[in-house]
Protein backbone atom coordinates (compact mmCIF):
# COMPACT_ATOMS: atom_id res chain seq x y z
CA UNK A 1 0.00 0.00 0.00
CA UNK A 2 1.21 3.62 -0.96
CA UNK A 3 2.38 5.36 2.14
CA UNK A 4 1.22 9.25 2.69
CA UNK A 5 1.31 11.34 5.28
CA UNK A 6 -2.19 13.11 5.54
CA UNK A 7 -4.15 15.15 8.00
CA UNK A 8 -7.07 13.30 9.60
CA UNK A 9 -9.35 15.88 8.64
CA UNK A 10 -8.31 15.56 4.63
CA UNK A 11 -9.68 11.91 5.30
CA UNK A 12 -13.41 13.55 6.12
CA UNK A 13 -15.63 13.56 3.63
CA UNK A 14 -13.55 11.26 1.78
CA UNK A 15 -15.90 8.63 -0.45
CA UNK A 16 -15.48 4.78 0.50
CA UNK A 17 -15.35 3.40 -3.17
CA UNK A 18 -15.43 -0.75 -3.77
CA UNK A 19 -12.09 -1.50 -6.11
CA UNK A 20 -14.48 -4.25 -6.90
CA UNK A 21 -17.23 -2.55 -8.58
CA UNK A 22 -16.24 0.86 -8.63
CA UNK A 23 -19.05 1.75 -6.30
CA UNK A 24 -19.39 4.69 -3.57
CA UNK A 25 -20.89 2.85 -0.99
CA UNK A 26 -20.76 5.61 1.75
CA UNK A 27 -18.63 8.91 3.10
CA UNK A 28 -16.05 9.42 5.85
CA UNK A 29 -18.09 10.91 8.54
CA UNK A 30 -15.19 10.67 11.40
CA UNK A 31 -11.53 9.13 12.22
CA UNK A 32 -11.72 6.61 15.11
CA UNK A 33 -8.51 7.50 17.09
CA UNK A 34 -6.88 5.36 19.85
CA UNK A 35 -4.72 7.42 21.55
CA UNK A 36 -3.30 4.79 23.71
CA UNK A 37 -2.62 2.82 20.55
CA UNK A 38 -1.26 5.29 18.59
CA UNK A 39 -3.55 4.32 15.73
CA UNK A 40 -6.55 4.75 13.79
CA UNK A 41 -8.69 2.05 14.41
CA UNK A 42 -11.09 3.25 11.82
CA UNK A 43 -13.94 5.44 10.53
CA UNK A 44 -17.53 5.65 11.11
CA UNK A 45 -19.27 6.47 8.00
CA UNK A 46 -22.14 8.33 6.63
CA UNK A 47 -24.43 7.35 3.76
CA UNK A 48 -23.73 9.68 0.03
CA UNK A 49 -26.53 10.88 -1.60
CA UNK A 50 -29.68 12.79 -0.50
CA UNK A 51 -30.81 10.60 2.01
CA UNK A 52 -27.54 11.18 3.47
CA UNK A 53 -27.32 10.14 7.77
CA UNK A 54 -24.99 8.49 9.83
CA UNK A 55 -24.39 4.31 8.52
CA UNK A 56 -24.84 1.82 11.23
CA UNK A 57 -21.43 -0.03 10.35
CA UNK A 58 -18.41 1.35 10.51
CA UNK A 59 -15.22 0.63 8.86
CA UNK A 60 -12.42 -1.32 10.30
CA UNK A 61 -8.86 0.35 9.80
CA UNK A 62 -7.29 -2.67 8.64
CA UNK A 63 -10.61 -3.35 5.67
CA UNK A 64 -9.60 -0.68 3.95
CA UNK A 65 -7.04 -1.05 0.68
CA UNK A 66 -5.60 2.23 -0.02
CA UNK A 67 -6.69 6.10 1.36
CA UNK A 68 -5.82 8.35 -1.14
CA UNK A 69 -5.99 11.95 -2.46
CA UNK A 70 -9.91 11.67 -3.39
CA UNK A 71 -10.91 8.11 -2.07
CA UNK A 72 -11.11 5.82 1.01
CA UNK A 73 -10.47 2.17 -1.21
CA UNK A 74 -11.90 -1.14 0.30
CA UNK A 75 -12.19 -4.30 -1.45
CA UNK A 76 -15.60 -5.33 -1.92
CA UNK A 77 -18.68 -3.46 0.08
CA UNK A 78 -19.34 -6.56 2.54
CA UNK A 79 -16.29 -4.97 4.69
CA UNK A 80 -18.30 -2.92 6.44
CA UNK A 81 -19.17 -4.55 9.13
CA UNK A 82 -21.14 -3.60 12.91
CA UNK A 83 -18.66 -6.90 14.11
CA UNK A 84 -15.42 -5.07 14.66
CA UNK A 85 -14.04 -3.62 18.22
CA UNK A 86 -15.30 -0.10 18.20
CA UNK A 87 -18.96 -0.48 16.65
CA UNK A 88 -20.49 -0.04 19.85
CA UNK A 89 -18.09 2.83 20.81
CA UNK A 90 -18.09 5.27 17.65
CA UNK A 91 -20.07 8.52 20.21
CA UNK A 92 -17.23 8.61 22.48
CA UNK A 93 -14.01 7.61 19.72
CA UNK A 94 -12.98 9.85 17.55
CA UNK A 95 -10.11 12.75 17.22
CA UNK A 96 -12.52 15.00 19.24
CA UNK A 97 -11.23 13.11 22.12
CA UNK A 98 -7.55 14.69 21.55
CA UNK A 99 -8.93 17.70 19.52
CA UNK A 100 -8.20 21.00 21.78
CA UNK A 101 -5.87 18.98 24.38
CA UNK A 102 -2.82 21.43 25.75
CA UNK A 103 0.65 20.12 24.73
CA UNK A 104 3.21 20.26 26.77
CA UNK A 105 6.99 19.40 27.35
CA UNK A 106 8.31 17.33 30.20
CA UNK A 107 9.47 21.02 31.25
CA UNK A 108 6.11 21.74 31.21
CA UNK A 109 6.12 24.52 28.55
CA UNK A 110 3.20 24.63 26.58
CA UNK A 111 3.54 24.05 22.69
CA UNK A 112 -0.08 24.51 21.71
CA UNK A 113 -3.33 22.99 20.69
CA UNK A 114 -4.24 20.28 19.04
CA UNK A 115 -6.02 20.73 15.86
CA UNK A 116 -5.41 17.46 13.93
CA UNK A 117 -3.76 14.22 13.64
CA UNK A 118 -0.80 13.02 11.07
CA UNK A 119 -1.51 9.77 10.20
CA UNK A 120 0.40 7.39 7.87
CA UNK A 121 -1.70 6.35 5.51
CA UNK A 122 -0.61 2.34 4.81
CA UNK A 123 -0.39 1.73 8.57
CA UNK A 124 -2.98 3.69 10.17
CA UNK A 125 -0.33 5.18 12.82
CA UNK A 126 -0.75 8.81 14.22
CA UNK A 127 3.22 9.95 14.15
CA UNK A 128 2.32 13.36 15.06
CA UNK A 129 -0.04 16.21 15.99
CA UNK A 130 -0.93 19.48 14.07
CA UNK A 131 -1.10 22.37 16.82
CA UNK A 132 -2.24 25.60 16.92
CA UNK A 133 0.55 27.40 18.31
CA UNK A 134 -0.25 29.78 21.66
CA UNK A 135 -1.60 33.66 20.75
CA UNK A 136 -1.35 33.31 16.78
CA UNK A 137 -4.68 33.71 14.46
CA UNK A 138 -5.76 29.85 13.42
CA UNK A 139 -5.66 31.18 9.01
CA UNK A 140 -2.26 31.86 9.47
CA UNK A 141 -0.26 28.63 8.76
CA UNK A 142 3.06 30.00 10.38
CA UNK A 143 1.12 29.67 13.52
CA UNK A 144 0.29 26.03 13.31
CA UNK A 145 3.53 23.32 14.18
CA UNK A 146 3.73 19.39 13.63
CA UNK A 147 4.90 17.51 16.38
CA UNK A 148 5.98 14.09 16.03
CA UNK A 149 5.30 11.83 18.82
CA UNK A 150 7.19 9.11 20.76
CA UNK A 151 6.01 5.61 19.83
CA UNK A 152 4.18 5.46 23.68
CA UNK A 153 3.32 8.84 25.71
CA UNK A 154 1.63 10.28 27.95
CA UNK A 155 -2.04 11.66 27.27
CA UNK A 156 -4.61 12.38 29.66
CA UNK A 157 -8.45 13.99 28.91
CA UNK A 158 -7.03 17.33 28.09
CA UNK A 159 -3.06 16.99 27.87
CA UNK A 160 -0.35 15.30 26.16
CA UNK A 161 3.04 15.40 27.36
CA UNK A 162 5.79 14.84 24.86
CA UNK A 163 9.34 14.93 25.86
CA UNK A 164 11.56 18.17 26.22
CA UNK A 165 13.77 17.40 22.94
CA UNK A 166 10.71 17.34 20.57
CA UNK A 167 11.51 20.88 19.55
CA UNK A 168 14.23 20.29 17.57
CA UNK A 169 12.19 18.13 15.25
CA UNK A 170 9.01 20.17 14.94
CA UNK A 171 7.99 21.16 11.50
CA UNK A 172 5.24 23.69 9.64
CA UNK A 173 4.38 21.36 6.74
CA UNK A 174 4.22 17.66 5.83
CA UNK A 175 7.16 17.64 3.51
CA UNK A 176 9.89 15.78 5.54
CA UNK A 177 7.39 15.52 8.68
CA UNK A 178 8.14 11.54 8.55
CA UNK A 179 11.65 11.99 8.15
CA UNK A 180 11.60 14.49 11.39
CA UNK A 181 9.57 12.09 13.66
CA UNK A 182 11.92 8.85 12.59
CA UNK A 183 14.90 11.10 13.63
CA UNK A 184 12.77 12.08 17.25
CA UNK A 185 12.19 8.33 17.49
CA UNK A 186 15.67 7.33 17.00
CA UNK A 187 16.73 9.93 19.36
CA UNK A 188 14.66 8.70 22.27
CA UNK A 189 15.74 5.21 21.64
CA UNK A 190 19.12 6.38 22.48
CA UNK A 191 20.95 5.41 25.92
CA UNK B 1 -11.91 2.21 -32.59
CA UNK B 2 -13.04 4.96 -30.83
CA UNK B 3 -16.14 4.31 -28.38
CA UNK B 4 -17.84 7.45 -29.34
CA UNK B 5 -17.10 6.75 -32.90
CA UNK B 6 -19.17 3.50 -32.47
CA UNK B 7 -22.00 4.02 -29.85
CA UNK B 8 -25.43 5.36 -31.59
CA UNK B 9 -24.39 3.30 -34.82
CA UNK B 10 -26.86 1.14 -36.11
CA UNK B 11 -27.18 -2.61 -35.46
CA UNK B 12 -28.01 -4.72 -38.46
CA UNK B 13 -29.48 -7.84 -38.62
CA UNK B 14 -26.72 -10.18 -40.73
CA UNK B 15 -29.67 -12.68 -41.56
CA UNK B 16 -32.32 -10.46 -42.05
CA UNK B 17 -30.80 -6.85 -43.06
CA UNK B 18 -33.34 -5.48 -40.64
CA UNK B 19 -31.97 -2.60 -38.26
CA UNK B 20 -32.28 -3.87 -34.77
CA UNK B 21 -31.71 -1.09 -32.78
CA UNK B 22 -28.43 1.23 -31.90
CA UNK B 23 -25.06 0.71 -30.31
CA UNK B 24 -26.13 1.17 -26.82
CA UNK B 25 -22.75 0.38 -25.22
CA UNK B 26 -20.02 -2.06 -24.84
CA UNK B 27 -20.20 -4.96 -21.80
CA UNK B 28 -17.09 -5.58 -20.67
CA UNK B 29 -15.88 -8.30 -18.02
CA UNK B 30 -14.23 -6.74 -14.53
CA UNK B 31 -11.14 -6.91 -13.72
CA UNK B 32 -10.92 -7.71 -17.69
CA UNK B 33 -10.22 -5.67 -20.92
CA UNK B 34 -12.55 -8.37 -22.89
CA UNK B 35 -15.91 -7.43 -23.93
CA UNK B 36 -18.14 -10.00 -23.73
CA UNK B 37 -21.08 -8.10 -24.89
CA UNK B 38 -22.60 -5.25 -27.17
CA UNK B 39 -25.90 -3.19 -25.79
CA UNK B 40 -28.46 -2.68 -28.59
CA UNK B 41 -30.68 0.74 -27.51
CA UNK B 42 -30.87 2.21 -24.16
CA UNK B 43 -33.44 1.94 -20.81
CA UNK B 44 -36.05 -0.12 -20.63
CA UNK B 45 -36.12 -1.65 -23.98
CA UNK B 46 -32.53 -2.12 -24.39
CA UNK B 47 -31.09 -5.79 -25.28
CA UNK B 48 -27.75 -7.66 -25.50
CA UNK B 49 -25.71 -9.53 -27.37
CA UNK B 50 -22.89 -11.44 -26.42
CA UNK B 51 -19.95 -11.17 -28.42
CA UNK B 52 -19.66 -13.99 -30.16
CA UNK B 53 -23.10 -13.42 -31.86
CA UNK B 54 -20.90 -10.26 -33.32
CA UNK B 55 -20.48 -10.70 -36.52
CA UNK B 56 -18.29 -7.17 -37.25
CA UNK B 57 -18.18 -3.59 -36.11
CA UNK B 58 -17.79 -1.47 -38.95
CA UNK B 59 -17.68 2.44 -39.93
CA UNK B 60 -21.08 2.08 -40.81
CA UNK B 61 -22.75 -0.55 -39.20
CA UNK B 62 -22.77 -3.32 -36.77
CA UNK B 63 -23.48 -6.56 -37.56
CA UNK B 64 -25.01 -9.52 -35.56
CA UNK B 65 -25.90 -13.21 -37.27
CA UNK B 66 -29.31 -12.91 -36.09
CA UNK B 67 -32.13 -11.09 -33.94
CA UNK B 68 -33.48 -14.00 -32.26
CA UNK B 69 -29.32 -13.62 -30.51
CA UNK B 70 -30.71 -10.52 -28.25
CA UNK B 71 -31.73 -11.00 -25.00
CA UNK B 72 -32.62 -9.32 -22.15
CA UNK B 73 -29.69 -8.19 -19.24
CA UNK B 74 -29.18 -10.98 -17.52
CA UNK B 75 -27.25 -9.40 -14.84
CA UNK B 76 -27.26 -6.09 -12.01
CA UNK B 77 -24.16 -4.98 -14.20
CA UNK B 78 -26.05 -5.03 -17.33
CA UNK B 79 -29.43 -3.83 -15.74
CA UNK B 80 -27.58 -0.80 -14.67
CA UNK B 81 -25.93 -0.08 -18.14
CA UNK B 82 -29.58 -0.48 -19.79
CA UNK B 83 -29.97 2.66 -17.42
CA UNK B 84 -27.28 4.43 -17.93
CA UNK B 85 -25.57 4.02 -14.94
CA UNK B 86 -22.18 2.88 -16.09
CA UNK B 87 -21.60 4.55 -19.11
CA UNK B 88 -17.60 5.83 -18.94
CA UNK B 89 -17.93 9.15 -20.65
CA UNK B 90 -17.01 11.72 -17.97
CA UNK B 91 -16.24 9.32 -14.96
CA UNK B 92 -13.80 9.70 -12.41
CA UNK B 93 -10.81 7.73 -13.17
CA UNK B 94 -9.95 6.72 -9.93
CA UNK B 95 -6.56 4.67 -8.89
CA UNK B 96 -6.69 1.29 -6.50
CA UNK B 97 -4.64 3.97 -4.49
CA UNK B 98 -7.36 5.87 -3.94
CA UNK B 99 -6.18 9.13 -5.73
CA UNK B 100 -8.22 10.20 -8.61
CA UNK B 101 -6.82 10.81 -12.55
CA UNK B 102 -9.08 12.92 -14.51
CA UNK B 103 -12.38 11.81 -16.22
CA UNK B 104 -12.69 9.43 -19.22
CA UNK B 105 -13.45 11.28 -22.41
CA UNK B 106 -13.13 8.01 -24.92
CA UNK B 107 -12.37 4.24 -24.86
CA UNK B 108 -10.68 2.74 -27.95
CA UNK B 109 -11.81 -0.44 -28.69
CA UNK B 110 -10.36 -3.66 -30.72
CA UNK B 111 -13.07 -4.19 -32.97
CA UNK B 112 -11.72 -7.34 -34.17
CA UNK B 113 -10.90 -9.02 -30.85
CA UNK B 114 -13.61 -7.38 -28.86
CA UNK B 115 -11.15 -6.02 -26.14
CA UNK B 116 -10.61 -2.42 -24.98
CA UNK B 117 -6.91 -0.68 -25.87
CA UNK B 118 -6.98 2.79 -24.19
CA UNK B 119 -8.93 4.86 -21.80
CA UNK B 120 -8.51 8.21 -23.11
CA UNK B 121 -8.73 10.77 -19.98
CA UNK B 122 -8.19 14.34 -19.55
CA UNK B 123 -4.84 13.64 -17.94
CA UNK B 124 -4.06 11.68 -21.27
CA UNK B 125 -4.05 7.63 -22.28
CA UNK B 126 -4.29 5.01 -19.72
CA UNK B 127 -3.70 1.31 -21.15
CA UNK B 128 -6.71 -0.67 -20.41
CA UNK B 129 -4.56 -3.68 -18.82
CA UNK B 130 -4.69 -1.58 -15.65
CA UNK B 131 -8.42 -1.50 -15.82
CA UNK B 132 -10.29 -2.63 -12.78
CA UNK B 133 -13.81 -1.83 -13.65
CA UNK B 134 -16.05 0.41 -14.93
CA UNK B 135 -18.26 1.60 -11.97
CA UNK B 136 -20.93 3.58 -11.40
CA UNK B 137 -19.14 5.95 -9.17
CA UNK B 138 -15.59 5.72 -10.71
CA UNK B 139 -13.79 3.66 -13.06
CA UNK B 140 -10.87 2.26 -11.19
CA UNK B 141 -7.67 1.01 -12.04
CA UNK B 142 -4.52 0.26 -11.56
CA UNK B 143 -1.64 2.79 -10.40
CA UNK B 144 0.37 4.27 -12.79
CA UNK B 145 3.41 2.00 -12.64
CA UNK B 146 6.62 4.06 -12.61
CA UNK B 147 7.78 3.43 -15.90
CA UNK B 148 4.58 3.17 -17.65
CA UNK B 149 5.03 1.37 -20.87
CA UNK B 150 2.59 -0.26 -22.67
CA UNK B 151 1.69 -3.99 -21.10
CA UNK B 152 1.98 -6.70 -23.30
CA UNK B 153 -1.61 -7.73 -24.69
CA UNK B 154 -1.91 -11.52 -23.66
CA UNK B 155 -4.93 -11.76 -22.43
CA UNK B 156 -7.41 -14.20 -24.15
CA UNK B 157 -10.89 -13.28 -25.18
CA UNK B 158 -13.94 -15.15 -23.52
Amino acid sequence: MENRLLLATDIIGLPVVTSQTGEAIAEIRDVVYAPDQGRVLGFTLNKRGFLAGRMRMPLAFDSTSAIGRDAVMVPMADVLSSDIPFAGDTESAGPRNVIGNDVLTEGGERLGTITDLVVASASGQVIGYKLQRDGGPPERASDHLLVPLPDTLAVSGENLVVPSTVMAFVRDDLVGFGAAVDAFRAQLERP
Amino acid sequence: MKYLDAIGQKVVSRATAETLGELGGLVVRPSTVAITALQVGTGRRARFVDWASVTGVGTAAVMVDDEAHLREPHDEREKAMANGDLDPIGRLVLSTAGNGAGTVTDLEFDELHGELRVLHTTEGPVDAARLHVIGPYAVVVDPKAPADAPAPRTREVG
